[in-house]
């Protein structure tokens, strides 16, 4: 009987491991499919730049907004429920303890108009990540359906974006408190005039 | 360590916070501003102007140096963004990709200090600010591409 939690953290570990390999090679392509989502995947460094391939890059049409050299102005999240939710909508508890067990993290990359509306998000994952095209596509749509803005600082009436980055550990989704969001919640309250 | 540092409240100026190293000065806008966020770029500058030989008015706007002061400052700054939450500003109108590789680098170093990688990729980053930042881009120095102040920050404050 002693031997057997070393069994059972052996045959843990080589779970984990064959987890960990067999969805590395899913983000290996430049093109993966989710249902009915193609996720674009370009290559940087140590990640992963995944794009929807309905993602429309605003600084196609829009100036990214310098607040530096320009008048203050950006965005805040109205609440930080909402992100933690969606997170909670995308994986199962079983998934996000194993995820944080693994240390595994993601970039969530919001672009935001002038006026606090969504324009479009993308992921920067690890690229030995073992998040699932599939989880990732309920991950977008949560985001995208769950998360508001509110504009702080000067009202703005061009046609500008904000870029708002969210670096998010598994782990403190299963603590329920995911502190660069909660940051951004209480941004708003510092700004507001 | 910060010679006589002062803090003053002026509500005509256009950002939360801003540092003048002729006067040692960190001038709020307002009460509101007085959140990490805008003080933390403002009091690394302020750090800068003691660690750097002769101080940084030497590289005020339109001198070369300018943009590697600016750029060492909104990393220190986008590194702790990073970590607690915040705006980073360092790679502001970087085209996509470039902007997903300056994230990407400081998140690697917000989790592993500043490692030898880091450094590699310095001066690439530098050299992005300086082409897409149109504000603060076009005043670089060759060979002023190391971060000393934020190297040396690492030892000021174990």
């Amino acid at each position: 009987m002693s031997g057997l939690p070393a069994k059972l953290s052996l045959f843990a570990t080589i779970f984990l491991l064959a987890l960990s390999g067999s969805t590395q090679s899913v983000w290996e392509v430049s093109e993966v499919k989710a249902g009915e989502t193609v996720f674009f995947v370009d290559k940087i460094g140590t990640h992963l730049s995944v794009r929807n391939s309905n993602y429309i890059e605003p600084m196609n049409t829009r100036d990214q907004y310098n607040w530096d050299a320009l008048e203050f102005s950006y965005v805040s999240m109205i609440s930080h429920d909402p992100f933690l939710e969606a997170f909670k909508q995308s994986f199962t508890a079983g998934r996000l303890k194993q995820l944080a067990t693994l240390k595994d993290n993601v970039t969530v990359i919001f672009d935001v108009d002038e006026k606090g509306q969504i324009l479009g998000v993308h992921f920067l994952l690890l690229k030995e990540t073992t998040i699932l095209p599939e989880e990732l596509e309920m991950l977008e749509r949560e985001m995208l359906s769950r998360v508001k803005f509110v504009v702080i600082g000067k009202k703005l009436e061009g046609m500008f974006f904000h870029r708002v980055s969210i670096w998010v550990f598994f782990s403190e989704v299963l603590n329920v408190e995911i502190r660069p969001f909660r940051y951004s919640v209480n941004l708003k309250n510092s700004y507001q005039e | 360590m910060w010679n006589g540092l002062n803090f003053n409240v002026d509500g005509s100026i256009s950002n939360p916070a801003e540092y003048n190293c002729a006067i040692n000065t960190i001038t709020l806008k307002s009460g509101s501003s007085i959140n990490k966020n805008a003080i933390l770029e403002e009091l690394f500058h302020a750090y800068q102007n003691t660690i750097y030989p002769e101080g940084t008015c030497q590289y005020h706007l339109g001198t070369p140096g300018y943009t590697n002061i600016e750029f060492e400052a909104k990393v220190f700054k986008d590194i702790y963004s990073k970590l607690y939450g915040g705006m980073t500003s360092g790679n502001v109108n970087f085209p996509p990709l470039l902007f997903d590789e300056y994230e990407t680098w400081i998140t690697n170093n917000a989790y592993e200090g500043i490692t030898q990688a880091f450094r590699e990729q310095y001066n690439t980053m530098l050299g992005y600010f300086n082409e897409y930042n149109s504000f603060y881009g076009g005043y670089l120095l060759p060979g002023f591409g190391s971060p000393n102040a934020m190297i040396q920050s690492k030892v000021d404050c174990n």
